[in-house]
């Protein structure tokens, strides 16, 4: 019979010990010490190797990371800087990156913040966290999509749309989803009739803080809208889920048929169709017909100079002039998020329009949006506690 | 006999291990110190917040309720883990009964192939060690969607959110299944209870409840271990939808709540963790002692009722004892095979490693460095429990085991409070440099992988067979004989955490994204994100390349069970083909029909280009090899002898042969700050590389001997910034362009002293936006430019002087979008490849190398008239991605002229003859830019 090693047994324990051989005592002590000697090294070599070039602009982004590598690729190319990106992850996005700029304030990391909405710049330009943009990039940029105050210029926008099943109707104003005969428009609703994102990231929370901002002002002029607070609990009466994961988890909740409509912007809608996913997107206005500047809302990519980034000023300076010219929109036009470019003469052919796009205070709705994010999400999801006057 | 041997040991212990002394208290404070550091860092942020004045956080940035959640995510973590330990023990019974089973001894073709079946079940419980559960459960969730058979039940039925708890409860349970089932494989039962009741007949249900009672406290430790693991776990209930804990954690912090407050919301978990760091070290001793009470027959083999059976009884025994092992595999059964199914069901697997290499391989790196470090601090812990556990009451054994238990703690912190530590503890002035660089992710990883370390090396403790101490203190008391008879724990310590902690690392995400620094990709976070935007084809490589980093722990593990043997190599190895052919089999596939979503991308701001390059042969593959490239850049070629050059952006200097034999190979000096764009043969033979980031010209011989170096950064006369490329000019003169804010073309005598310059930065005519890539035609003298920036071809004499513009910004023939390579021919052929020079007479042609249409387009160098399109984007043969520089490669077939040309998003060098196809082939139907 064979012993038990040879079955495979504890194999350390054939290893007494006793009377180990000298030159095997060498031999293990010679493997330890290379160990020792080879992994400081080896680690300093990772280290090395991964550390990114000291010459390279940093670019905090958070748009879509195959798209946004794509057109920094671009960039690269076209302006000759090296280009180090930090994405964060769909779920948390532009919050989780201001946050990160906030929080680094004493020892800045970032040279750029390549914003996917608008909010966090203005938020940021408040703080006295953004340098000026160049004068002459600025000034060659239209007015209504860059900062008096040169803190930003936006590009590229996208449209707040909803997301419906195939053969399911649309709604044509944002506040038919309050609706109490929603349900009835679909032909087979889900128990859980709206998915939304979790207000507290992304676009969500902007969205909900412009249309406070418009229903607010259009009420004043006695234009016949509803107040947010109605508006959310109207959703809540029809069923509303709040989900983790951003405007992507809507998209692919109500393509599983989880919910019957999704609150979501144009690149998550037009990637998901381009995937072959069973859902069409629709652009509700937000105010009634005829009121002017009352269509959908515009979210629009903003790019910002970080005060004392670690970069040399004229690199990061030729990313940014880079990132919002005519080459970058129309890369970003032609992708699959199919955004709407805002710079000087430029046509492409979308699949969706927006010839009269929400117009709102947006200033003040990003001052407001944070804490409006909070409170809508707890009165979306019945939570008595904080929900209490989301709308002012 | 025993208990006087045990006596005689014990008190010759105390001497024997009077070495460690110290070493084991400084590891202790060492070790301690900097695992509590940074959790100590955030926690006096939150002391220094509480005595000064109110944070004025509103109550929007306040964690509601953190108790009920906090319940809610326990609760989850003990239903798991207590459902994971208890699917798995029978197998895991059944695995140590196999283990010692004298069948398994047997060397019959029946047994072997028993063996290879139970291999491979045992493996498969493992496997999902070596995933996170986030993965397992987008795997599952991926392959239920619309159009399948569960996605379209659920979602006829209105079950898609109990379709989503009931993956996610799977994923969880398989996850947990299989450190459970290691955990109680590996404990070897401390008495023959069950094996003689089995002799006496005794009912099942009496068996059931004795080695229940038997196994008590290795189900105890499985369980708590678990459940402070899971409590940890936050992607997959995100992914679930599942309000957790550390995702309300986490969005506290994501949306700008000061860390201190953060940390104050997380204070309930820390202290829950405390707790079980503290209950997890009884229960190993309580576990430890149920053995201790066995000794002297705790290593011998369990009896087995296949003593004496013939061999196909005894394999079918063995098969049919191994269903419980069939059972508990069946979760992790199902999620490979419907990642086999998505990888089969994607037409190509497309650039996964253009897109994810980078991501893959610094993600692999780290989490190696991590595991290292992790392994060690466990080899260290191994050793010396093993010196000072007859030290009871001793200093050294209690800091030894309230360091192991600050290890703990630190460790099981939930990712949002680890992050913020680090954070806390190295975003300062001093240690801001480890902040900044990767290794701010290694120290999270390390972190995070300490309960691993700790729990090994505990489990190497608690494991080692009793006989085992005693053996060696028969070695003797010198430092030789204690380290020689300790070596193996220690290694198995260092070996087992090692293994363990790579794909638990790579696998991180909650810390290891708030914490990773610009530049690096971190493959988690790619991960998520195509999970997110339904990316099934980077979710499933990137699933299996984790699955085959992983694959050695797994083996490690179910070898180091000792359920099997040998058998299990010729499985594993057919499974590591199997998932190697899967992977790069699918990526062979270059048909243009499929792209992968980069190429697709591309593709849609691309124009279409109807006919590819003729191309007769390429240098390629991905890699630092030799004749292999990392995104080449730059080729240039010598007329006379044949030679090609390349440097790609690992900044290393390749020569091949005509065959495409690698010559010589060499890197530049230096690289750090970016690495060569262009670069010329001259007329000497020697290669002048215009080494762009460190602003000057480095000459070489073809052997790779550095014969001069010209220049520096600066805009004076004779300096550079960002030097492109060199043109020699048959007076001796030699052009060279360059960028930056600089651009401009320097002349220089051949001594190598600054003649003149034109050119500045500008739109106009004369000026350039990044002149890229020079030709010169001496005949005529004519300077041509590829002016990438503009767009165009700017035509000059050699003396600066402007003649026209060739092309303009666009997509359609005769337009220029990026054109980065060059090459001037002549009826035909390259100037450069013509003996005595060009002649004035003859057809002069531009061959252009765009890099942003990723075609090649050859016009006519005097009017711009466009003469042929070839290339268009993609990876198959005689298409291009990011084509880069151009230049002659001899003479082809039928004495056309032969080019190169590197494609930097293809990472290779094609070659390929003239003529490039019509000009209708081309089509943009979007038309030229303004």
């Amino acid at each position: 019979m064979r012993g038990r090693r040879a079955g495979g047994g504890p194999r350390v324990d054939s290893r007494a010990c006793i009377d180990l051989p000298r030159r095997n005592w060498l031999r293990q002590t010679a493997r330890w010490l290379a160990i020792g000697f080879v992994a400081p090294p080896a680690l300093a070599g990772c280290a090395r190797a991964l550390r990114s070039n000291a010459d390279s602009v940093t670019v905090y982004t958070s748009v879509d990371d195959v798209l946004a590598r794509t057109v920094l690729a671009q960039c690269e190319a076209a302006t000759g800087v090296a280009i180090s990106p930090l994405f964060d992850t769909e779920a948390t996005k532009t919050t989780a990156l201001e946050g990160r700029i906030r929080s680094e304030r004493e020892r800045p990391r970032a040279d750029l913040f390549w914003s996917s909405e608008g909010f966090a710049v203005r938020r940021l330009a408040r703080d006295g966290l953004l340098a000026p943009i160049p004068e002459g990039v600025w000034s060659a940029w239209p007015a209504p999509h860059r900062d008096p105050d040169r803190n930003w210029i936006a590009f590229a926008a996208r449209a707040r749309v909803v997301v419906t099943k195939v053969g399911d109707p649309s709604p044509t104003m944002w506040a038919d989803l309050a609706s109490p005969s929603l349900a009835a428009r679909v032909q087979r609703p889900a128990s859980t009739m709206i998915a939304v994102a979790d207000p507290r990231f992304g676009t969500t929370g902007a969205h909900f803080a412009a249309l406070d901002d418009a229903w607010r002002r259009a009420g004043d002029a006695g234009v016949e809208v509803p107040t947010l607070d109605a508006w959310l609990d109207g959703m809540r009466r029809n069923g509303v889920r709040v989900y983790q994961g951003g405007n992507a988890a809507t998209v692919d909740a109500v393509a599983r048929g989880e919910c019957s409509f999704g609150l979501t912007d144009t690149d998550d809608a037009l990637a998901a169709i381009a995937r072959g996913l069973p859902i069409s997107m629709s652009l509700p206005r937000s105010l009634p017909e005829g009121v002017s500047g009352g269509g959908t809302m515009l979210v629009p990519n903003t790019v910002a100079i970080v005060r004392s980034g670690p970069g040399q000023r004229d690199p990061v300076e030729r990313v940014l002039a880079w990132l919002v010219s005519a080459d970058s929109e129309r890369l970003i036009a032609d992708s699959p998020s199919r955004n709407l470019p805002l710079g000087p003469a430029r046509s492409v052919d979308l699949p969706y329009a927006e010839s009269d796009p929400l117009v709102f205070d947006a200033l003040a709705a990003s001052e407001r949006a944070a804490d409006l994010a909070v409170r809508a999400k707890a009165r979306l999801e019945g939570s008595a506690a904080l929900a209490a006057g989301v709308g002012r | 006999m025993s208990s006087a041997l045990d006596a005689g040991i014990d008190a010759d212990r105390p001497r024997s291990a009077g070495w460690v002394v110290v070493p084991a208290c400084a590891f202790a404070v060492a070790v301690s110190v900097l695992a509590i550091a940074p959790v100590s860092a955030l926690g006096l942020e939150w002391l220094r917040e509480v005595d000064g004045s109110p944070s004025g956080s509103g109550e929007a940035l306040a964690l509601p309720s953190p108790l009920p959640l906090l319940l809610r995510s326990a609760s989850v973590a003990v239903a798991v883990a207590i459902v994971a330990t208890m699917l798995v023990w029978p197998a895991a019974r059944r695995a140590r009964a196999r283990r010692d089973a004298e069948w398994r001894e047997r060397s019959t073709p029946a047994a072997r192939a028993g063996r290879g079946l139970l291999a491979v079940l045992c493996a498969c419980i493992v496997l999902p060690i070596a995933l996170p559960p986030w993965i397992l459960y987008a795997a599952i969730w991926m392959s239920t969607g619309p159009g399948t058979l569960v996605g379209d039940f659920a979602e006829r039925n209105d079950l898609v959110s109990w379709q989503r708890l009931a993956i996610m409860a799977v994923s969880l349970v398989a996850w947990a299944g299989a450190p459970a089932f290691v955990v109680l494989a590996a404990v070897r039962p401390a008495t023959r209870d069950a094996s003689l009741l089995a002799l006496d007949g005794a009912g099942r249900w009496a068996r059931v409840r004795s080695a229940f009672a038997r196994d008590s406290m290795a189900l105890l430790v499985s369980v708590v271990s678990l459940s402070a693991f899971l409590l940890g776990e936050t992607t997959v209930f995100d992914l679930a939808q599942f309000s957790s804990y550390g995702y309300e954690l986490r969005t506290l912090d994501s949306i700008g709540a000061p860390a201190s407050t953060v940390f104050a919301a997380g204070l309930p978990s820390v202290m829950l963790v405390a707790g079980i760091a503290c209950v997890l070290p009884f229960l190993a001793a309580r576990l430890r002692g149920a053995r201790a009470e066995t000794r002297g027959c705790g290593d011998r083999p369990e009896y087995t009722p296949t003593a004496g059976l013939g061999a196909w009884r005894a394999w079918a025994f063995g098969v049919g004892g191994a269903s419980p092992i069939a059972l508990a595999a069946i979760p992790a059964i199902v999620v490979v095979a419907l990642l086999l199914r998505i990888a089969f069901s994607i037409p190509r697997a497309g650039d996964f490693w253009g897109q994810h290499g980078d991501a893959l391989l610094a993600s692999v790196l780290i989490a190696v460095c991590a595991a290292a470090v992790a392994a060690v601090i466990a080899a260290l812990a191994s050793l010396l429990l093993a010196v000072c556990s007859a030290w009871r009451g001793s200093i050294a054994r209690s800091m030894l085991v309230g360091s192991l238990l600050m290890l703990l703690l630190a460790g099981l912190v939930p990712g949002t409070l680890a992050a913020l530590s680090i954070v806390a503890f190295l975003n300062t002035p001093y240690l801001g440099g480890i902040y900044d660089s990767p290794l701010v992710v290694v120290f999270v990883l390390v972190m995070r992988a300490l309960p691993v370390a700790v729990i090994v090396a505990w489990g190497t403790h608690l494991l080692e067979p009793v006989s085992r101490p005693r053996l060696r203190s028969l070695d003797g008391t010198s430092l030789r004989a204690a380290w020689l008879g300790l070596m193996p724990r220690v290694r198995l310590a260092f070996v087992a955490t090692a293994a363990l902690a790579v794909p638990w690392s790579l696998g991180e995400l909650t810390a290891s994204s708030r914490l990773v620094p610009p530049g690096i990709p971190w493959l988690a976070s790619d991960v998520l994100n195509a999970i997110h935007y339904q990316r099934p084809e980077t979710v499933v490589l990137a699933v299996l390349g984790l699955i085959c980093v992983a694959l050695p722990a797994v083996v490690l593990l179910v070898r180091g069970l000792g359920v099997v043997g040998r058998p299990l190599r010729a499985p594993t190895m057919v499974a590591l083909a199997a998932l190697l052919v899967g992977c790069g089999g699918s990526d062979s596939t270059v048909a243009d029909a499929a792209d992968d979503p980069v190429t697709a991308f591309l593709r849609s701001a691309a124009p279409e280009v109807r006919d590819a390059l003729a191309v007769d042969a390429t240098l390629e593959g991905v890699g630092r090899g030799k004749g292999q490239f990392n995104a080449p850049r730059v080729v240039a070629t010598d007329p006379r002898s044949g030679a090609v050059y390349a440097i790609d952006k690992d900044a290393r200097v390749q020569r091949f042969d005509r065959d495409g034999v690698v010559q010589a190979e060499w890197r530049m000096p230096k690289s750090d700050r970016g690495k060569p764009v262009g670069a010329s043969v001259a007329p000497d033979g020697t290669l002048v590389v215009a080494d762009t980031h460190e602003h000057r010209l480095v000459c070489y011989s073809p052997e790779g001997e550095l014969l001069w170096t010209l220049g520096g950064y600066g805009t004076e006369a004779g300096q550079f910034i960002y030097p492109t490329d060199i043109a020699f000019l048959p007076d001796g003169r030699m052009l060279v362009a360059e960028y930056g804010g600089n651009d401009r073309i320097q002349a220089f005598d051949r001594e190598h002293r600054f003649m003149y310059q034109f050119g500045r930065c500008g739109t106009a005519d004369g000026e350039f936006l990044r002149p890229q890539a020079l030709q010169y035609d001496a005949a005529r003298d004519e300077l041509f430019v590829a002016d990438a920036g503009n767009h165009r071809i700017g035509v000059f004499t050699a003396d600066g002087e402007w003649r026209r513009a060739l092309g303009r910004p666009g997509a359609g023939a005769g337009e220029f979008r990026y054109p980065f390579g060059l090459l001037l021919l002549v009826d035909g052929h390259a100037v450069d490849a013509l003996a005595d020079g060009a002649p004035a007479s003859g057809r002069r042609t531009l061959v252009v190398a765009e890099q942003t249409n990723h075609r090649i387009q050859e016009v006519d160098a005097s009017t711009g008239q466009p003469l042929g399109i070839g290339g268009g984007i993609g990876r198959g043969r005689g298409r291009l991605k990011y084509p880069w520089a151009l230049a002659a490669a001899g003479i082809g077939d039928g004495g056309r002229q032969r080019l190169a040309v590197c494609e930097q998003g293809n990472s290779r060098i094609a070659f390929f003859t003239l003529p490039l196809g019509e000009v209708g082939g081309s089509d943009d139907p979007r038309g030229g830019e303004e």
